[in-house]
């Protein structure tokens, strides 16, 4: 009786082996993307990677549909931004946005130079938020580690076309609240 | 695409340039771990609620079987309705007279109508009020007294001759044609 159990829980088990083996993997490779794509809603770390281990845990409830890598990172970045604008409607924030604090250049040691930057820096992120959403999120998706058009149309799911002009136009709107 | 616009898109990327912390993959399999937990507690919670549900609903029908045992030989006394104007049937309450030692008291038990046919309701009005009056006719045998003790004999076996239907549809015995 054991054995029988046993033969017919084997392929169970490793099928469920073999799909945390490919969550982790997941985990690995769209980790920071989740919590950027967080970030630039947000604009808290702390609170960008609260959003991006829910977003993981809603994709991990439903990863036997979300197997294919494309199709995961997709899900993913769809579900977190929409998390993280429920995040910020319900007023959730944690704490104050961390305007300039997540710059990656290394700061020069120059207290003027690091004002200016961090100035620049609000200026941006406020022209970022007065954008509206649909150009937003394509404009965020093509900044974070330099997805092209073609990444953008396939993490949103929208015509190669459709982002294109979305880019042109949020590049547009930035320039001119930025001059 | 300019060059200045790419680096637009360069100044917006280091602003998002954030690196997830090192527990945060580990925060993710907590989150996974507590909610499968958190799972598996309703499941448990339910299969309890089940076992629970079941046990009352055994405890429920025991009960009512107990309650209602009309299997059981209690004593019993009758109480007819003998108003004149009852019409075709009457109703008859059934109560325990004495507590018996295994049933519950005679309060408790749940009365039982009974209906009886007109012609047996006046045969049975007939003799209470015969019984009460005095006018009743009791078998002598029935009243036979042992001299020695002053206790009633016991009575003898009560004999039904058969019955057999004639060319008439009358219906007869050994001794002869009953009465219609």
């Amino acid at each position: 009786m054991n054995e029988f159990v046993g033969r017919l829980a084997g392929p169970l088990v490793s099928v469920g082996e073999e799909l945390t083996t490919e969550f982790e993997a997941r985990l690995a490779d769209s980790g920071t993307l989740a919590v950027r794509v967080a970030y630039g809603v947000v604009r808290n770390r702390a609170d960008a990677e609260d959003i991006a281990q829910e977003a993981f845990v809603r994709a991990f409830r439903r990863f036997a549909d979300l197997r294919d890598r494309e199709k995961f990172r997709g899900w993913l970045v769809r579900m977190t931004w929409r998390l993280a604008l429920d995040f910020r409607r319900g007023g959730k924030r944690r704490s104050a946005h961390e305007d300039g604090a997540a710059r990656a250049w290394p700061s020069i040691g120059d207290a003027e130079a690091d004002m200016v930057a961090t100035e620049r820096s609000k200026r941006l992120w406020a022209a970022i938020d007065q954008l509206p959403g649909r150009l937003r999120v394509v404009i965020v998706l093509a900044a974070i580690e330099g997805h092209g058009v073609k990444e953008v149309a396939a993490l949103l799911d929208v015509p190669e076309g459709t982002v294109k002009s979305r880019l042109f136009d949020a590049r547009k709107e930035l320039q001119e609240r930025l001059r | 695409m300019s060059d200045e616009r790419d680096d637009l898109l360069k100044e917006i990327g280091d602003l998002l340039g954030v690196e997830p912390s090192p527990s945060f993959a580990a925060g993710v399999r907590a989150r996974i771990a507590s909610e499968s937990g958190h799972r598996r507690g309703w499941l448990t919670w339910f299969a309890w609620a089940g076992a629970a549900a079941a046990v009352a609903a055994g405890i429920a029908i025991f009960s009512i079987s107990r309650r209602v045992d009309f299997s059981a030989p209690v004593p019993v006394t009758t109480a007819v309705a003998t108003k004149a104007e009852t019409p075709a049937v009457a109703a008859v309450e059934t109560r325990a007279a004495a507590p018996a030692t295994r049933l519950r008291p005679a309060r408790q038990l749940p009365s039982v109508a009974a209906v009886f046919p007109t012609d047996e309701r006046r045969a049975l009005d007939a003799l209470l009020r015969g019984l009460k009056a005095g006018r009743a006719f009791v078998p002598p045998a029935a009243s036979q007294v042992d001299p020695v003790t002053g206790e009633l004999l016991p009575l003898p076996p009560v004999e039904i001759p058969p019955l057999f239907p004639d060319e008439d549809g009358a219906i007869r015995n050994r001794t002869g044609r009953l009465p219609r």
